[in-house]
């Protein structure tokens, strides 16, 4: 079992006595370090708004980390990978300082907060030169929902490398579905899903920024394989978030189902039990697990996912869902070693995607009277006819005079151009096309969406998500309202690296 | 409980079953190219060139820079390596295939190395966007090896050219029995 949080990053998690890890050996480690913990640094892990307030200052710098298999250095919020937790009620008031310690630009997004775009709230055209700081102030809306939020890097042209680099953290909103009791009786736990490159030196093969960078390291709240801790008959609520710069994570707990009760933007209306979750790149979930068993350890797998193969050798549209069904080509390594030894390639060991990765590992201790599920959660209203729909094809390709680029309707990430205008108010249908071979999640700023459709076939219940996968082929049509706030903002590929090669547009909201 | 460690050497020859799946994920993404509506690539003029050549002079020498290349109808960045090939004194022979699998078969290139693109010089294969450089190299060098490979498809490599990124990469030489060295680094 072993950490990677680096030294600083242990003395702060001591500091925060509430540190949300409580694997075994972060545990060892917090004892045998605890004679250096009053030296340590001032930053906390852990950071509550009281009297609705948020104060707190994010310095983004690279510091050394201690990550087996990992990068030596890594890039940080106050020495924190991932950076402090942050948790506020609606209604509350925000102030972030953010300084930059890094050698590039950086700024933050606050991913999947309904909060303005302009001004010094969600701002994505913000630049923080390396050694400024910026002062970042909103207030949640009265009426946030709660949920699992994710604020990260959002500077166009450094955004990819310091989220790859390290940078990210989860942004908790407290509300309506923690007060329903069956939820509030589970125990919490943030799981924060990133991989690093590996040691330096080590360069992988063919992965490049043109599928997307992965790292080779899998970790979770900056730990490898951590443990979890269920009482048998107990209830774990898991906030999942997939902080990675290309990184799918498609999860799978040893004998235990998953019930999932929110999505990116909060609570879904019941329960829904699954037996794998998949998660693109800034896709959150939280799911309850049941403590149904006596005791015992159990993985929690990260299964191979392909996302960028089917569409030309096995036929377009032919997949079936959540990361089953591949195309057949030699040694395409689709679902549980199936696919592969067709070829000549050699099998080595240890590569993720060829078989399934324990991240992390659910160890029973003691037992309660067996806690209930919710039957139901909270309503999912469902958005009426939209005044307007829109289609947003995303591919890739040489373009003149710009050589490979990423594209949305033909047309690279302008920032001074408007892509795209609406109305304050207004309710639209997006039709999102994948006209590729690459999968490309959706990701659109400061609204939520629903899913209305994947290649025409009806989603079988409402969810508010920011992030949608869209697959090579397919044609997912969301249904979004521009509520609340008007200003300019952006939607884009949330592989970060396609974001930054082009696949990006922006979008206008007038009053 | 068993932890596997990410293997920290996958860079060569332990990293095969990673970088085979790589190899194919990318070359599948290449084959699709023609599908983006954007069916443009780079014109020649605007290839980079690496290696000024002088003329071949002897028949020889002109036979080995006799480039037989294997590609799928659609791939357009295969087009822009042979644009490559073509301005730095090569003679290109472009074979268009159904079954690109097969070539590669044949010719034993791993999986792990494959690419968009197959090719033959002087009895040496050429996997991927190898530059012009490198095959200059492995003529004068001669080494025993079957050929020489750029896996998956790198951004500013010849005909992977993007004025947003370009990335470093590595040109390994392969032998008959799947083992592969570097050949040539390539910095971005």
């Amino acid at each position: 079992m072993v950490l990677h949080l680096g030294r600083r990053s242990f003395l702060a998690m001591v500091g925060g006595a509430s540190a949300i890890a409580t694997g075994s050996a972060l545990l060892g480690r917090t004892a045998q370090l605890r004679s250096q913990a009053s030296t340590g640094v001032p930053a906390q892990a852990r950071l509550r708004s009281s009297g609705g307030r948020l104060d707190l200052e994010l310095v983004a710098q690279e510091t050394n980390v201690a990550i087996p298999g990992g990068p030596s250095r890594a890039l940080t919020y106050n020495g924190l990978l991932p950076g402090p937790l942050l948790e506020a009620e609606p209604g509350d008031a925000v102030r972030i300082e953010l300084v930059n310690r890094l050698s590039r630009p950086t700024n933050l997004h606050y991913h999947g907060l309904h909060i303005s775009p302009g001004g010094s709230a969600d701002n994505v055209f913000v630049s923080v030169a390396p050694g400024a700081s910026h002062s970042y102030a909103f207030t949640l809306p009265a009426d946030h929902p709660a949920g699992t939020f994710y604020y990260h890097p959002h500077r166009h042209g450094t955004v990819a490398d310091q989220v790859f680099g390290g940078l990210g953290g989860v942004f908790i909103v407290r509300g309506a579905l923690d007060q329903i009791p069956e939820v509030r009786a589970a125990e919490e736990q943030v799981l924060f899903l990133k991989d690093l490159p590996g040691e330096a030196g080590s360069s992988p093969m063919g992965m490049g920024m043109m599928l997307g960078r992965e790292g080779a390291v899998l970790t979770v709240n900056g730990q490898v394989n951590p443990a979890l801790t269920i009482p048998s008959g107990g209830l774990l609520r898991l906030r999942i978030v997939n902080a990675s710069n290309a990184r799918f994570w498609r999860l799978a707990l040893e004998d235990h189902p998953f019930h999932l009760i929110a999505t990116d933007g909060g609570a879904i209306e019941a329960p829904v039990e699954l037996s794998e979750l998949l998660l693109a790149p800034g896709e959150r979930a939280e799911v309850l697990v049941r403590g149904e068993r006596q005791g015992g350890r159990y993985r929690l797998l990260n299964l191979p996912y392909a996302r960028g193969a089917g569409g030309m050798m096995g036929g377009r549209g032919s997949r079936m869902g959540m990361g089953m069904g591949m195309g057949m080509g030699r040694g395409m390594g689709m679902g549980m070693g199936m696919g592969m030894g067709m070829g000549r390639g050699r099998m080595g060991s240890g590569f993720e995607q060829q078989a399934p990765v324990p991240i992390a590992t659910l160890n029973y201790a003691g037992s309660v009277t067996p806690l209930p599920l919710p039957e139901r959660l909270l309503p999912v209203e469902p958005l009426p006819a939209p005044v307007r729909r829109r289609r947003f094809v995303l591919n890739h390709g040489m373009a003149p005079g710009l050589g490979m680029v990423f594209l949305i309707n033909g047309r690279a990430f302008d920032h001074g151009r408007t892509d795209t205008s609406v109305s304050l108010g207004d309710t639209e249908e997006w039709e999102l096309v994948n006209d590729g071979v690459m999968d490309h999640p959706f990701h659109v700023h400061i609204n939520p969406f629903q899913v209305i459709s994947r290649n025409g076939t009806p989603e079988p219940w409402r969810a508010w998500r920011d992030v949608v996968l869209v697959r090579p082929g397919e044609t997912v049509r969301v249904r979004t309202r521009f509520d609340d706030f008007a200003g300019r903002t952006v939607y884009h590929c949330h592989i970060l690296d396609h974001e930054e090669l082009g696949m990006m547009g922006t979008l206008e909201i007038s009053a | 409980m068993n932890v596997p460690q990410p293997d920290p050497d996958h860079s060569t020859s332990g990293g095969a079953s990673r970088s085979h799946r790589r190899g194919w994920l990318l070359a599948t993404v290449l084959a699709g190219l023609s599908a983006v509506g954007v069916g443009y690539w780079l014109s020649p003029s605007t290839v980079r060139t690496s290696v000024a050549r002088s003329a071949a002079s002897t028949d020889a020498l002109a036979t080995s820079r006799q480039v037989t290349a294997y590609r799928t109808a659609s791939c357009g960045c295969c087009k822009g390596w042979l644009d490559h090939l073509r301005a730095n004194g090569f003679s290109v022979k472009d074979h268009v295939v159904a079954d690109l699998e097969a070539v590669k078969s044949s010719l034993n290139v791993p999986g792990d190395l494959a690419s968009c693109h197959t090719a033959k010089v002087a009895g040496f294969v050429i996997e991927g966007h190898v530059p012009a450089e490198a095959i200059d190299q492995l003529l004068r060098q001669r080494p025993a090896v079957v050929g020489i490979a750029v896996p998956g498809m790198p951004l500013g490599s010849p005909g992977m050219e993007s004025s947003l990124r370009s990335e470093s990469y590595t040109v390994y030489s392969f032998g008959r029995d799947g083992s592969r060295r570097t050949f040539l680094q390539i910095e971005a």
